[in-house]
């Protein structure tokens, strides 16, 4: 039965001889078994789904943007619609529709971005589509405004459809259907048309296959529909209140499908309060009420992001702060009075900086006129630090000398991958062009209007830690010289068990605020810094750098073991976090807040678990901690609240726990969901952070 | 001057308001058998060596980091060179898991406030500071010390006493402090010779002046350990203290037994009091409560 069954699959899967649809179908069912990776799992989620699955299918040689927008009109016409008679909105993404057209070039999706649904819901599409054909004068020959002219056609068949349907399933959903008359082609009128229109055009975007979609500020952008509401008494705040409730529980749908590599990862990300430009804080009813419905909902996404500076009403704080509590790993803090001013010299424009929001994880970009593909490239700082060692170094003396040659080594690293950041090709992507204010190319061309490239890093704190070893283990003769360090590693410690307890527990660590720790892991920084500062992207934008990526622990499974006590195929460390040493809050703080974001900042996050049981006897410690540390320069912070007890506990017994929510990288997830790895890894990371401080 | 202190503790929030640094003062003028700071008692550095932790122990390495002509680092804690442990300090430098050590080392007021002006952020912030503990703090004479730290830093100084210390240490140093943390312990004559070591007529000539000088500012907690502080006797001494002095808050905590380690660390012997249990602490509490006007409050240690 099950080679029967096999055979059929393959020939489903590869009779077309598409391979995109192939892959997407794949990845589809390991989705299914939740990520985890048994054959036999996929296979019977494999023949599950096969009913499921719509085929869009197109035939035509030429591949580019007008042919994806051609595919875009016919996954309106087919996606499915679905709804069940207790919600209030209409919102079904379609994961299982597979286009069966896009040559196997090597492309690129894009994603990570916001789009832009405040001029959704100012202009609606029809709106939008004016503005394009404003911009281009000869119109009915332009290649890429017929694509736009498809993309809006395709989303007012959907949402034609999407009328029809509801109309015929629930009559009763007056104001669903009327709302339908309007959205998403015309304005919104109100704030439950403001709701319906982000949702369809979200469930279109996910429908398309367009990962990692921010939601944006949400509580700005719904504000002025709230306000109008109110004033013209069409609703009560407990309306408002349900509605939103409503909303976020219809983006949480579809979790599984939605994330990108594991179970959580969907990059929804509601941006909420932040200053304008008068340092005023824009913090309003909507901005509490989202913090309230996520505490009350507990759900692991979407999730929050708070934009936070030295003006932040203590009323948003406070809830900010019991949000935190509830151990859901958000919100996420990002500083205002850092990341603005740092944003402005970078070179996006003054106005548009007071308005940014984060990629699916922390690197700023601005919403909606934005291509910044802030993640095409991982820097691992340790394959640099092993490549060095690896070299025969019988004649380097001191530690100087060796510093110089890692510094040497990294910049060739950092040229190499710029390298591969060029041959990058990115996937047509006309949908997300008409949502990010395009008016001549397309996005996935440099039509945005900023078109930055991000880079991420790896590693920082497992090479600081190595080199501060090895200049001690240098300077106290416990190596002789540095060619030792080579049998050391390749052995993985196991000749020299002293050491690796040594190299953990000893010395100066990252994450003490001492000089010495900040200045090394600053100049490695300004290194690659240097190297890419003056370099121009492939659409003429620039490149930035950050502190943070979301490879540890894949990143590590291929390097043998480090000087700084990581054993072979280990986790590297994770963000501005310590990874030994008995650090305090404080120390890692003041630390952290002499970095360089100035120049540094795509993302810039400092991680720290903190035991649950303190943080409830000391939130208002913590408050001010948070507080403080932003004000001395701090610039993003994100929280694991937990109890170690319970995580081993779940360890064992994972039922017990179905709701325990842990933050991964820039994601919070069910602790059920995750692989072992990155379970023991958190695990491991409660454990230092126990008695932290104590 | 300079201080032996054992521990520059940062981020601590339990010894007094806000976000603090607590500094543990080596030496101590009383000596209670539960104590819970044993590296403190003496006034002059001792070498620890925890066995336990040591990778001898541990992994059954054979580690060399602390050897140089003894053959077994338990030697260590014969050694009686009380004041000249520096040669060692190299040698100890070197374990991999710091097992070994010396507790006490001297520090200047300069030192001091550089490593306090790290958090002074913090301290502003939270109305945090500085907290003076031991071992006893106010057997030195802090009081140029504390003069000059008000002068140069205003962070708030606290300090941890219990008030078996010379007067002229206190009145020298009265009105530089903050807050005072005081722990009562035993209350009769007799029985404080007996069990700590300590006169009771100190104390009381200490704890005249603070009530009269600056009786807001005090804070007193009282230790609960069976047998001894909670002792029938003693607790209606402690209400008789409450109602002589009018102490209108007071905190009060099970002792626990963290400690055993560091007593083995240090060559000595470790008895266990137990912790009191909570049903107790909250009988005390009421007992206290309806006997006279002073709010209790139980800490979790």
């Amino acid at each position: 039965m099950k080679s029967y069954l096999k055979k059929f699959l393959i020939y489903i899967l590869f009779s077309f001889n598409i391979l995109e649809a192939a892959k997407k179908y794949y990845r589809l069912c390991i989705k299914c078994c939740n990520f985890t990776k048994n054959k036999n799992k996929i296979l019977f989620q494999a023949a599950k789904n096969i009913r499921k699955i719509k085929f869009v299918c197109l035939n035509k040689k030429d591949y580019d943007f007008l042919t994806e927008s051609i595919l875009f009109k016919r996954i309106c016409q087919k996606a499915k619609l679905s709804m069940a008679v207790e919600e209030t909105f209409f919102y079904n993404p379609d994961f299982f529709i597979l286009t069966l057209y896009r040559p196997a070039r090597n492309l690129t999706t894009i994603g990570n971005i916001t789009v832009n649904y405040e001029d959704v819901l100012s202009k609606g599409i029809s709106g939008l589509k004016e503005d394009i054909k404003l911009f281009i004068q000869n119109n009915n020959e332009d290649k890429f405004y017929k694509a736009m002219l498809n993309i809006c056609y395709g989303i007012e068949i959907y949402k034609e459809r999407v009328k029809y349907f509801v109309n015929k399933m629930f009559p009763e959903k007056r104001e669903l259907i009327d709302c339908l008359n309007q959205i998403p082609m015309l304005p919104a009128r109100n704030f439950f048309e403001a709701l319906q229109s982000i949702l369809i055009i979200n469930s279109l975007l996910w429908t398309n296959d367009y990962p990692l979609i921010g939601l944006g500020r949400l509580d700005q952008i719904l504000y002025p529909f709230y306000k109008k509401d109110l004033e013209r008494g069409t609703i009560s705040k407990e309306k408002a209140k349900f509605l939103l409730k409503e909303f976020i529980k219809s983006l949480h749908k579809g979790l599984v499908y939605k994330s990108n590599t594991l179970p959580g990862d969907t990059g929804q990300v509601i941006v909420l309060s932040g200053k304008d430009k008068n340092n005023i804080d824009s913090a309003n009813d909507l901005t509490i009420l989202f913090l309230d419905l996520m505490r009350e909902l507990k759900l692991p996404d979407p999730k929050i992001v708070l934009r936070v500076h030295a003006n932040t009403p203590s009323e948003v704080w406070d809830k900010a702060m019991k949000l935190l509590f509830e151990g859901l790993g958000y919100p996420l803090f990002s500083n205002d009075d850092i990341m603005i001013p740092v944003l402005q010299q970078f070179g996006y424009d003054i106005k548009d900086t007071y308005n940014y929001v984060v990629s699916a994880c922390w690197e700023p970009h601005i919403p909606g006129v934005s291509f910044d593909q802030n993640n095409v490239c991982n820097l691992n700082f340790v394959e640099p630090l092993i490549k060095l060692i690896n070299r025969d170094l019988s004649k380097v003396i001191t530690f100087s000398e060796f510093f110089e040659l890692f510094k040497s080594e990294l910049k060739e690293y950092v040229l190499l991958s710029l390298q591969k950041i060029e041959m990058i090709r990115f996937k047509p992507s006309p949908l997300l062009s008409l949502l990010t204010r395009c008016k001549e190319k397309d996005i996935s061309e440099g039509g945005a209007k900023y078109n930055h490239l991000g880079i991420l890093t790896v590693g920082l704190c497992n090479v600081v830690d190595s080199l501060l070893n090895l200049k001690r283990w240098k300077e106290s003769k416990k190596i002789k010289s540095f060619d030792e360090i080579k049998e050391i590693v390749s052995n993985n410690f196991t000749n020299d068990p002293e050491l690796l307890v040594d190299a953990k527990n000893r010395g100066l660590k990252f994450g003490n605020d001492e000089k010495e720790v900040i200045d090394l892991s600053n100049e490695i920084m300004n290194t690659v810094y240097n190297i890419i500062e003056d370099k121009i992207t492939p659409f003429g934008g620039k490149y930035k750098v950050g502190y943070s990526s979301s490879s540890f622990v894949e990143a590590g499974k291929s390097l043998p073991a480090t000087p700084d006590g990581r054993l072979e195929k280990y986790p590297l460390a994770v963000h501005i976090s310590p990874s030994n040493g008995n650090i305090t809050y404080l120390e890692l703080f003041n630390f952290s807040s002499k970095l360089n974001y100035k120049k540094i900042f795509n993302g810039a996050v400092t991680d720290v678990i903190i035991e649950r049981r303190i943080l409830m006897k000391e939130l208002s410690i913590f408050t001010e901690l948070f507080k403080t540390f932003f004000i001395l320069g701090g610039a993003q912070l994100q929280c694991n609240v937990l109890n170690y007890e319970q995580l081993v506990d779940a360890i064992k017994y994972p039922d017990k726990y179905p709701n325990l929510i842990v933050r991964v990288w820039g994601f919070s997830a069910y602790f059920k969901d995750l692989p072992e790895e990155y379970k023991l890894l958190i695990v491991e990371r409660a454990k230092q952070y126990e008695t932290f401080g104590y | 001057m300079k201080l032996l202190v054992t521990n520059i503790q940062r981020f601590s929030i339990k010894d007094g308001p806000g976000i603090r640094t607590t500094v543990f003062i080596k030496g101590c003028s009383i000596k209670c058998p539960w104590c819970c700071n044993p590296e403190n008692q003496l006034s002059y550095p001792e070498i620890f060596f925890n066995k336990k932790r040591c990778l001898r122990e541990t992994e059954n390495i054979d580690c060399k980091y602390c050897l140089s002509d003894i053959s077994n680092p338990e030697e260590y804690l014969k050694i009686n060179d009380k004041y000249d442990l520096d040669k060692y300090k190299i040698i100890f430098e070197r374990c991999p898991t710091k097992s070994i050590g010396i507790y006490g080392q001297e520090i200047s007021l300069d030192d001091l406030i550089a490593i306090l002006n790290k958090d002074g952020h913090y301290f502003k912030k939270t109305g945090g500071g500085v907290t003076f503990s031991g071992g006893e703090p106010l057997l030195n004479d802090l009081s140029q010390w504390l003069e000059k730290l008000k002068k140069v830093t205003n962070y708030h100084i606290c300090i941890e006493s219990s008030l078996y210390n010379p007067f002229e240490n206190l009145i020298k140093s009265i009105d530089f402090i903050d807050l005072f943390i005081i722990d009562i312990k035993i209350l009769s004559r007799e029985k404080a010779k007996q069990i700590l070591k300590g006169d009771l007529d100190v104390f009381y000539k200490n704890i005249e002046l603070l009530i009269n000088r600056r009786k807001k500012d005090i804070l007193f907690r009282f230790p609960v350990v069976d047998g001894y502080t909670n002792a029938e006797e003693n607790v209606l001494l402690l209400i008789c203290f409450i109602k002589k002095f009018d102490v209108r808050y007071l905190e009060i905590f099970s002792v626990h037994n963290l400690a055993k380690e560091k007593y083995l660390s240090l060559g000595r012997e470790y008895k266990d009091f137990g912790m009191v249990k909570k049903e107790k602490l909250e009988k005390l509490k009421v007992e206290i409560e309806e006997k006279t006007v002073c709010k209790v409050n139980i800490l979790e240690i």
